[in-house]
């Protein structure tokens, strides 16, 4: 099986290890291939340490596609609703909930991480009101 | 909304904050009009390098104000 992974872009995620946090040092080996998605687990020669190739992304324990996951989040402002976009992807709409969910801590933590020392000009404020109520039972 | 409704019931303000060169979409959030959600919204200005000037427009008229 042809792997096309890139192991330079790869660091150890070893906090411990002295190559933590460095690319293209060559101590990124694949270890094996495993899952139903052939995902690679890869190993850290320095420290022995091991990993998916999907940690640290929103894939990490997902057993459905990538490329489905992400089409189907997309869909969702497209359609407008959670349950909209089930009906056309045919995904319950908890599970689509729950990659929101994982989709939107990520990316937070992706947000949080470049957001800092912004040299901001000029900051346009706007505010939308909205209800939320529950239909009444007829 | 009566009592019995859960808490997420009722009015929601949802606040955005958007850089006006760069249309940078800063932050924002999603609660009532309360000191905490204002606070909240308004932490991720603290975390820029210098203090932006806010605009928000109020009635059709942009009114700057300084914070």
């Amino acid at each position: 099986m042809e792997l096309e992974l890139n192991l330079s872009d790869f660091y150890c995620l070893n906090k411990n290890c002295p190559d933590y946090g460095m690319k293209g040092k060559g101590n990124i080996r694949v270890k094996e291939i495993y899952g139903p998605k052939n995902k690679a687990l890869l190993r850290c020669n320095t420290c022995t340490h091991c990993f998916s190739e999907t940690r640290g992304t929103i894939f990490f324990g997902l057993k459905t596609p990538d490329d489905e996951i992400l089409r189907t989040l997309a869909l969702v402002p497209e359609k407008g609703s959670i349950r909209g976009t089930a009906r056309a992807t045919g995904h319950d709409k908890d599970t689509i909930c729950r990659w929101l969910d994982i989709a939107g801590t990520h990316c937070q933590e992706i947000t949080d991480y470049f957001f800092q020392e912004l040299e901001l000009s000029q900051v346009q404020i706007d505010e939308i009101w909205s209800y939320i109520k529950k239909r009444k039972k007829t | 909304v009566t009592d019995d409704d859960p808490d997420e019931c009722g009015d929601v303000y949802t606040l955005t904050a958007m850089e006006s060169e760069t249309k940078l979409f800063i932050s924002h959030n999603e609660g009532s009009r309360s000191a905490d959600d204002a606070t909240s919204f308004e932490c991720r200005f603290s975390k820029s390098g210098t203090r932006p000037k806010i605009s928000a427009n109020l009635n059709f008229t942009t009114i700057p104000i300084y914070l």
